[in-house]
């Protein structure tokens, strides 16, 4: 039993401190020229301007640009600030200067002698004339810049003026005056009951009523009818004020009406729709987030943002009301909130882990009650609450509570003893009226007198003892969440694993809700949100962190009244509104008091707040203060440059010469809801096809070379919001002057004047030559006549000439063939051709034979030399070899050589030294005898072959010529016998044969052919033998000349 | 200022002896003045009228008012400086600005009838222009930029509370390097009615309580205000007096023989003047001593009798007739007679 269970009942009453809102402030460190705010208006591009005592300031929602007197404003002081319908600026000075900023510059209005004092307001009245106001009461109006009084007199100290409907309103302090400037009047009077009344600023609601702040007094509403103007409705002790200075005043979504109170912050009056019937009223000062309590200008822009301009406090942007947070600062006793709960009396019951608090925002009540020992280790997990019985039902780790709350104080009531030392994980209640409580150890079905009536878990099918939570849907499936497990539901007792799902998956379900379109909602951990509708085609829909979700992890879920769902996370919320097709992340960046939710420690109450428990405090959502920002970005641009040369960023056509270039440029999409969700999608048309996205407003497209460029972009908000139009320019950079037509035309027309000019010099300087040359030619011609007279005298001559040697030499060969033997005679005694081809016509080689009566000589002599010389030695080698056989009988063959050799030396003194006629001659010789079948062969200086069975063998031939100079020993010419035998031949040559050049690679035939081809023809008859070397000789020689003497004799035995 | 810097200070005051003094440049003069003034301000706030000044509350009549009720003009103008740097939010409070109820004075009609207008300028000329440097406010003495205003009438809200004016930011003031900062000029007029307005002004740095402004100060050209009815009570004010003044000329209006005038300053120890008499001008002339340059002088009020409702206007003029300052604070702090001036040479 648990030993105690103490409950502390603590009833007070406490000053309820307000809620704390959410500002963003500007001041001088994010570039605020002075935290003197005197008037902020909005222009046609979005931009905010804001007057300062130090200069006029812009704001396109990242950064300040200050503009002073150095750009060419009257003044560094501006009091006063108004866009006319011509978008032109006018600039009110605090010393009764005025400047006009038009078409990018600032003018200085001349105002003439006008008695200085602070311009409060400044108007467009009818025929665009500007009218302003001083603080002194004193009207003036400028057209075409020229300065006039309006009226002379001088009126009661003015704060403001505005002009609608061609009324122009003065707030005074003798009452909000008003001026009919259609009639042409300049009579005024008091409208409403503002009559003697300090009346400090002017506001219009969408329904035309004129609003007037009333210093001391509060606002005053007040209706016009025609010329007519009455008091509808005076708002004074709503506002909580205890001196109602009200400085300024400005309708916020049309419905809530936003009074300034110097020094006392600001007072809201949110009115129910197209009423003044308060529904809620607000104040917000220093203490609730308020940067400074003198307030000095309050304006919307066009995204309904509350801009508030501060003396001192600098420039503030109201974030949105949608969150309020409770904690220890202001209405809670503790700050980590477990559980949630709203009854419908409006009592909120929260927990930490020990304790229950209930309070009321409204009457400032609240009850403290310890549910657990705060130094036990059980702690509350989860609450519940019955509204029809008035009860809070409170799950521990180890019990079950039911608390009484009726009046918003709970009692303890009730204590379960079957959950004892169960865990309770969730607490909710079924269609039938039973309750059904989580816990680590199954589901429990408890009837209304509470008592346990079933239990469901693994015994009965479950897939799991644990049950995180259930919910049920409207078709009274149960939908149950439990560790580790599949998505399944329990529907009329019976498990079904939800199957339009991919049962593979391993999806953790944490929680579920269901929208008004009956779309249930499930939230996992770690795989985001599915949406599950089952007539719907894909039943399911998955949203993850790609789809704007803070977080896959999602601990929470809920949807709203108007269909939105929001899921929980440990970094913040998300929100997937019903119009939008993805979450929006929100955090505290984007005004969420706290970032960590804990788990299912979300509720929605009656009226459709939605109740969040974070570690920082409770947060309270209000669903219809959350809208869409549908107003996309004005997008315009900042700075075009092109090469670090800025350009006029209103142009859209922009040239350049041809060059390379680099284009920077800065955008701005203006949208001071999230400037920094601004998103730009842009493209520059003839370097790219394709879209590009950032969020940089800067942009860079280095190296751009001749073309034609268009940039076009378009920005879109956080909500994705597009820009109707995209803002575009374009740029030419002219083509070099090489790649432009007229220079082809000028480069092809000078080629061809170039061509016809060169072809016409060079024809005329050919024709020139050619005269010239004919010239030389005719004189060279009667030259060459004269020569050629002269030549073919001297060819004449020289004609004569050779015939005559010709005819001397051929007579010489016949002097020769006559030496030479008769082959019809060497025939008839031996088998023998002779082949004999002189080079010239006669011939240094010859053939020698010589038959006594037991021998037959036959030689072939090589004389030195060829043509004549050769002819006189073979006439003398001849001569001397009959003289030889003449001399000697039968002489050996070396005898013969012996004897010759004597001779050719005795016939050139080749004896004597001083001579050293080196002329002789090479010889082969043979000498048969047919009766002996013997053959002895000598030679000087030539081999002599013979065949035998086709062997051919070679007689080495003494090394000595015949004659010429020889020292050493006396010539021993040697001789080598042979017995002849039947097939035999010999073969006796010249070296002219072997030395003639030819074939393919024009080379010597050589002896190592003549070889080859002797032993090929040996067998043939003798005569073909002879045809055969002449083909082959004719063959080798080919169109070489014959460079020697050819004699060679085969004698066939 | 800390104890230690006023010390610092009484030390350096003391040290310049008369000789020395005058061999200054004027340039090297009025940075001593804008020294002193400097200085001398942080050591009070800047309630006009002052503490030190033991004078209950300023006045102005009604312009149907009968001069012999203390104003001569029913036009008050103080002007108020902040200093450069000073770039914080500040506040003129008024106390009591209507015209009715315990505090003020009631005329001959009955009920109270008078409007007083409190118009508050800054920017340039509002305290430049000569005109608004005056004792006779005619001409353009509402010189400079016209900030805000208010006319009150009898109103109990505002019967013994503050009413505050502002925020304002410093830079809307004139800038007067010379006169310590960014000036400021309140004017005070009763408008219709004869009855007279007990006031105090404030100049603060928070909007619900009296809260001094570092660096600033008050001053005036006429100083009109309510004499205490107790006897023996001595009220003071502070003119300074600049480096050219060789005599002045003290004119106090419709004192109403209440007592006498006696003059105080660094070397004068009191010199004693007879009293003036009810709805007229009476002056008083004096010398001023080379020493008592660059310094403050405590002009007191002594009453000698019980006299109710006894206003005076109170002027001071150098021998040429032009008009020197009084300080709410005053520069170089209340003058106290020295028997020796200068310092010994150390044997």
């Amino acid at each position: 039993m648990r030993k105690i269970v103490i409950l502390l009942f603590l009833f007070v009453s406490v000053f309820i401190n307000a809620q704390e809102y959410k500002f963003n402030i500007y001041s001088q460190e994010e570039g605020l020229p002075q935290p003197y705010v005197y008037d902020i208006i909005q222009t046609q591009n979005g931009f905010l301007y804001v007057a300062t005592g130090d200069g006029l300031a812009t704001f396109g929602g990242h950064r300040f640009n200050k503009f002073t007197k150095r750009v060419g404003l009257a003044e560094n002081f501006c009091s006063a600030l108004f866009s006319d319908s011509e978008k032109r600026i006018w600039i009110g000075h605090f010393e009764g200067g005025v400047t006009c900023y038009e078409k990018g510059q600032f003018r200085k209005i001349n105002t003439g002698d006008i008695q200085p004092a602070k311009i409060v307001a400044l108007a467009e009245g009818p025929q665009k004339t500007i009218y302003f106001v001083n603080a002194a009461g004193s009207i003036y109006t400028i057209k075409n810049d020229k300065v006039a009084p309006f009226i002379v007199e001088e009126l009661p100290p003015v704060s403001r003026l505005r002009i609608k409907d061609n009324i122009m309103y003065v707030a005074s302090q003798e009452g909000l005056l008003a001026i009919d400037l259609a009639g042409g009047s300049k009579s005024y009077n008091a409208i409403g009951n503002t009559k003697d009344k300090n009346v400090t600023c002017i506001e219009f609601s969408k329904s035309g009523e004129i609003i007037a702040g009333i210093d001391g007094e509060g606002v005053e509403i007040i209706r016009r009818e025609g010329k007519n103007f009455s008091s509808f409705k005076t708002f004074s002790s709503e506002f909580k004020s205890k001196r109602l200075n009200v400085k300024d005043v400005c309708f916020k979504n049309g419905s809530e009406l936003w009074v300034s109170l110097n020094g006392e912050g600001l007072s809201v009056l949110k009115f129910s729709n197209n009423t003044y019937q308060i529904e809620k009223q607000l104040t917000i000062g220093e203490k609730n987030g308020l940067n400074s309590s003198f307030v000095s200008k309050l304006f919307v822009d066009k995204e309904d943002n509350l801009w508030i301009g501060t003396i001192g406090g600098g420039l503030s942007q109201f974030m949105s009301d949608r969150f309020e947070l409770f904690n220890k600062n202001n209405l809670l006793k503790f700050d980590n909130i477990i559980s949630v709960a709203v009854d419908d009396s409006n009592f909120v019951y929260v927990t930490n882990e020990s304790q229950l608090y209930s309070f009321n925002p409204k009457d400032s009540s609240n009850v403290l009650v310890n549910v657990v020992p705060s130094n036990s280790e059980e702690q509350i997990k989860c609450s519940y609450i019955n509204k029809l019985n008035n009860e809070l039902w409170i799950g521990t780790t180890s019990n079950l509570f039911i608390f009484d709350i009726k009046g918003g104080k709970p009692k303890l009531k009730f204590q379960f003893n079957e959950f004892k030392e169960r865990s309770i994980n969730y607490i909710t209640k079924d269609n039938l009226g039973q309750t059904l409580v989580c816990t680590t150890e199954g589901l429990f079905y408890l009837n209304d007198k509470n008592q346990v009536v079933k239990v469901f878990n693994t015994d009965e099918g479950a897939p799991h003892n644990n049950f995180n939570s259930v919910f049920i849907d409207q078709l009274d499936k149960y939908w149950i969440f439990s560790p580790q497990t599949p998505l399944y539901h329990l529907y009329n007792g019976e498990i079904t694993l939800e199957k339009d799902l991919d049962s593979s998956t391993s999806f953790k379900f944490n929680c579920a809700t269901i929208d008004k379109n009956d779309l249930v909602w499930f939230g996992t951990e770690g795989d985001g949100v599915f949406s599950y509708g089952k007539k719907r085609k894909p039943n399911y829909q998955r949203f993850t962190t790609n789809k704007g979700l803070s977080s896959d992890f999602i601990y929470g879920i809920i949807a709203t009244n108007n269909g939105d769902i929001i899921t929980c996370h440990k970094n913040g919320i998300s929100i997937k509104y019903a119009s939008l097709k993805t979450f929006r992340a929100i955090n505290k960046n984007s005004g969420l008091p706290a970032n960590t939710i804990n788990s299912n420690a979300i509720f929605k109450d009656k009226n459709g707040y939605i109740w969040l428990g974070s570690t920082e405090g409770l947060i309270k959502y209000s669903p219809m203060q959350d809208k869409i920002n549908s107003i996309p970005p004005t997008l315009s641009f900042i700075s075009i440059a092109i090469n670090d040369s800025v350009l006029n960023v209103s142009d859209t056509l922009y040239e350049f010469p041809y060059g390379k270039y680099e284009l920077a440029m800065e955008v701005i999409g203006v949208s001071l809801s999230n400037s920094k969700g601004v998103e730009y999608k842009y493209m520059l048309e003839g370097l790219e096809d394709k879209w590009r996205t950032s969020n940089d407003r800067e942009i860079t497209y280095p190296g751009l070379t001749d073309g034609t460029y268009r940039f076009k972009i378009i920005a879109r908000n956080a909500d994705g919001f597009e820009t109707f139009k995209e803002l575009s320019f374009t740029i030419i950079i002219n083509q070099p002057y090489w790649k432009s037509i007229w220079f082809y035309v000028v480069i092809v027309s000078v080629l061809i004047v170039s061509l016809v000019l060169f072809f016409r010099a060079r024809t005329r300087k050919l024709k020139q030559e050619k005269i010239r040359l004919e010239q030389m030619v005719t004189e060279k011609t009667k030259e060459l006549v004269v020569e050629k007279e002269r030549v073919e005298k001297a060819n004449e001559l020289l004609h004569e000439k050779n015939r005559d040697i010709t005819d001397s030499i051929t007579y010489a060969k016949r002097i020769q063939n006559a030496v030479l033997p008769n082959q019809d005679d060497v025939l008839k005694n031996l088998n023998l051709f002779v082949l004999f081809k002189p080079r010239d016509i006669v011939s240094g080689d010859f053939y020698w034979y010589h038959a006594t009566a037991n021998y037959l000589y036959v030689a072939v002599v090589d004389c030195t030399g060829h043509g004549v010389p050769g002819a006189f030695m073979s006439l003398l080698g001849s001569t001397y070899l009959d003289q030889v056989m003449i001399e000697r009988k039968e002489p050996a063959p070396s005898e013969v050589l012996r004897e010759l050799d004597k001779k050719i030396n005795s016939a050139f003194k080749q004896s004597n030294p001083d001579q050293k006629i080196g002329d002789g001659m090479d010889m082969c010789i043979c000498r048969i005898n047919r009766d002996k079948k013997e053959i002895v062969i000598a030679s000087a200086n030539r081999p002599v072959y013979y065949v035998r069975d086709n062997t051919l063998q070679e007689t080495k031939a003494n090394v000595y010529s015949i004659g010429g100079y020889f020292e050493g020993a006396d010539k021993a010419f040697t001789e080598i016998s042979y017995e002849i035998q039947n097939g035999d031949a010999f073969y006796m040559f010249s070296d002219g044969y072997g030395d003639q050049f030819g074939g393919e690679k024009n080379r010597r035939f050589s002896t190592k052919r003549m070889r080859t081809i002797f032993t090929e023809i040996n067998m043939l008859p003798v005569n073909e033998q002879r045809d055969k070397l002449d083909v082959e000789f004719e063959a080798w020689r080919g169109e070489n000349e014959q460079i020697d003497d050819v004699c060679v004799i085969g004698i066939k035995f | 200022m800390d104890k230690k810097g006023q010390i610092i200070k009484k030390y350096f005051i003391f040290c310049i002896s008369k000789e020395t003094f005058f061999v200054m440049t004027k340039t090297i003069q009025k940075l001593f003045f804008l020294f002193l003034l400097c200085t001398g301000a942080d050591i009070v706030a800047q309630p006009f009228p002052s503490e030190d000044e033991k004078i209950q509350h300023l006045v102005v009549f009604g312009k149907n008012a009968q001069m012999s009720y203390g104003d001569d003009d029913f036009v008050q103008i103080y002007f108020f400086t902040v200093p450069e740097k000073s770039n914080d939010p500040f506040y003129i409070r008024v106390f009591d600005p209507d015209c009715g109820g315990a505090n003020d004075e009631k005329g001959g009609g009955t009920p109270f009838n008078t409007k007083t207008k409190f118009s508050f300028y800054g920017g340039k000329g509002a305290h430049s222009n000569k005109e608004a440097q005056t004792d006779n406010p005619k001409g353009n003495y509402k010189s400079g930029v016209f900030i805000t205003g208010k006319t009150f009438g009898e109103d109990a809200q505002y019967d013994g509370q503050w009413y505050e004016f502002g925020p304002f930011n410093p830079k809307e003031g004139e800038l007067q390097p010379e006169n310590g900062g960014y000036v400021f000029k309140m004017i005070i007029e009763g408008l219709d009615g004869d009855d007279g307005n007990l006031y105090k002004i404030y100049l603060s740095s928070q909007k619900d309580k009296n809260a001094k402004v570092e660096g600033a100060n008050a001053f005036c050209y006429e100083y009109t205000f309510r004499l205490s009815e107790e006897m023996t009570h001595v009220s003071h004010i502070y003119p300074f007096i600049t480096a050219d003044v060789t005599s002045c000329e003290v004119s106090v209006f419709d004192y109403d023989n209440a007592g006498i005038v006696r003059v105080v300053s660094v070397a004068k120890k009191g010199d004693m003047f007879g009293s003036t008499t009810e709805g007229t001008w009476s002056q008083i002339k004096f010398i001023i001593d080379k020493e008592e340059l660059n310094t403050s002088l405590d002009i007191q009020f002594i009453n000698k009798k019980a006299v109710k409702n006894n206003n005076v206007a109170v002027t001071i003029k150098n021998q040429y007739g032009k008009l020197l300052a009084f300080y709410a604070t005053p520069i170089g702090g209340v003058p106290k007679y020295k028997y020796n001036i200068g310092v010994k040479p150390a044997k």
